[in-house]
């Protein structure tokens, strides 16, 4: 087999990583999202509830490593506000980092969380019941919506504020070719990630999976 | 509650036109939210700002002429779990004003509407620093994005979040059609006259003030089915033209 990324790619590994899991998130929220619109859900709130409990472990899990892997890199020593940055009159100079400080988008889990929570609230209202009333349809939808924007929005930063960053900074190192970004430490199912990733991703986004685990292991 | 796909058999009072033109401002509300899903992949916002516009324009008007006629009139009830059925549809109005406002709003600023968004939000949240002095770093900070973004994303985020703001209006408007049908009606049928009843409706499917008085009526014949349109018809010619001012 091809790697779609090898270790001599100048991609950070984490990057690739963290790209991945971004991309299985936001096709298996979509794939929710489709099946509740088309009413192809026949366990009704049930069946939602059990995607959707699996999504958000995998989200918070995303959420956690992100912060760990990440947040030494795009975090300052000390916090910047907007009157330090670096503005000069006319043109902008405002740097990645300063911007993803500024903008505070290296906390997604803060504006994430609530928009979470607000279908769980939905849900907890329906159960016992088994049909999904059109009401209930609606408000779920219009949950799912709201948290599907903020995620396609945080995931333009990633990749074009945060990743390319994360590329220029000291992270490119035998850290990062051997960095087991998807893999649960604390569980004891350590790639149960990769597996809930082999279901959600499509053709194309399991054979790069594939290729830089397989990359991983030969450098461990 | 109305539903798009049934058809509506009979009016068993005159203010059950209420079903009919919600089923008609429905229909026309499910299609601007497909037109603000096309959008998002490149389509026109030139169709979808004239439907967007008629929405709020029916509305608007459905919404004030229910405060004045429906409404307005009514003794209100107070429900075990504390729903009052009047009041409460006329705070949802305003609700549905909010929500319609703020989208004509949004529209108004382009294709940068969520960058500048975005900026709002978070000159809000900088409370302790001057004013000025914020606003500007703050749109120095919305240059620094739109760069590092690139006018696509940007056009993409503002449309993304459009077609949200679209639903979100839908699903409110959806809720209180549900519950305009479900506890306000009734309180309509049992405290006024047939007579007053017919008025409402007609305030309801004519605008007096306007010079086309016919706008609100000849919209919703449009939308119906045949089946409904006779129904339509026969409401309509029980009105005895329009009331004196
Ligand atoms: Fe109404
Ligand atoms: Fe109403």
């Amino acid at each position: 087999m091809n790697s779609v990324y090898s270790l001599s790619d100048k991609q950070s590994m984490i990057c690739v990583q963290a790209s991945l899991l971004y991309e299985a998130l936001t096709a298996r929220l979509e794939t929710i999202y489709d099946r509740l619109v088309d009413q192809i859900e026949p366990g009704g709130v049930r069946e939602f509830e059990n995607h959707f409990n699996n999504w958000i472990s995998v989200f918070l899990f995303f959420s956690d490593q992100t912060q760990r892997y990440f947040s030494p890199i795009v975090k300052p020593e000390q916090s910047l506000s907007l009157q330090d940055l670096n503005f000069d009159e006319g043109k902008t100079c405002i740097s990645n980092l300063d911007l993803i400080n500024e903008l505070g988008m290296d906390e997604m889990t803060v504006d994430i969380i609530p928009l979470v929570q607000d279908i769980l609230n939905v849900v907890a209202d329906e159960i016992g019941k088994t049909q999904l009333i059109p009401r209930t349809k609606r408000h779920l939808q219009r949950g799912l919506l709201r948290l599907k924007t903020k995620i396609v929005d945080y995931g333009d930063v990633l990749h074009t504020i945060t990743f390319p960053l994360i590329q220029t900074s000291s992270i490119e190192s035998d850290v990062d070719a051997r960095s087991g970004f998807l893999q649960d430490q604390d569980a004891d199912e350590k790639d149960w990630v990769i597996e809930w990733m082999r279901e959600s991703l499509s053709e194309t986004g399991i054979l790069a999976l594939e290729s830089i685990l397989d990359g991983i292991s030969r450098n461990n | 509650m109305t539903s798009i796909s049934e058809e509506i058999k009979t009016l068993e009072s005159p203010i059950d036109v209420m079903y009919l033109m919600h089923k008609a401002y429905m229909i026309h509300s499910n299609r601007t939210v497909s037109l603000a899903e096309k959008a998002m992949s490149g389509g026109s916002l030139t169709e979808l700002q004239a439907n967007l516009e008629g929405w709020l324009k029916h509305l608007l008007y459905h919404a004030q002429t229910e405060d004045i006629y429906m409404t307005g009139p009514l003794k209100d009830i107070e429900h075990q779990d504390g729903r009052r059925p009047a009041r409460d549809n006329e705070k949802e109005h305003d609700e549905l004003r909010l929500l319609g406002g703020g989208i004509a709003d949004y529209v108004e600023k382009g294709d940068k509407g969520a960058l500048s968004e975005d900026i709002a939000a978070l000159v809000l949240s900088r409370e302790e620093e001057e004013h000025a002095n914020l606003v500007h770093k703050a749109e120095n900070a919305e240059r620094a994005l739109h760069q590092a973004l690139g006018e696509a994303r940007v056009v993409d985020r503002t449309r993304r979040r459009l077609y949200q703001k679209i639903v979100e209006f839908q699903v409110t408007e959806f809720d209180h059609f549900e519950n305009e049908e479900a506890f306000v009606l009734p309180l309509v049928k049992g405290q006024m006259s047939a007579e007053q009843e017919l008025e409402c409706s007609r305030r309801l499917l004519f605008d007096d003030d306007s010079e086309t008085t016919r706008w609100i009526i000849d919209f919703i014949y449009n939308e119906l089915e045949s089946g409904e349109r006779e129904l339509l018809k026969q409401l309509e010619s029980s009105f005895s033209g329009p009331a004196p001012t």
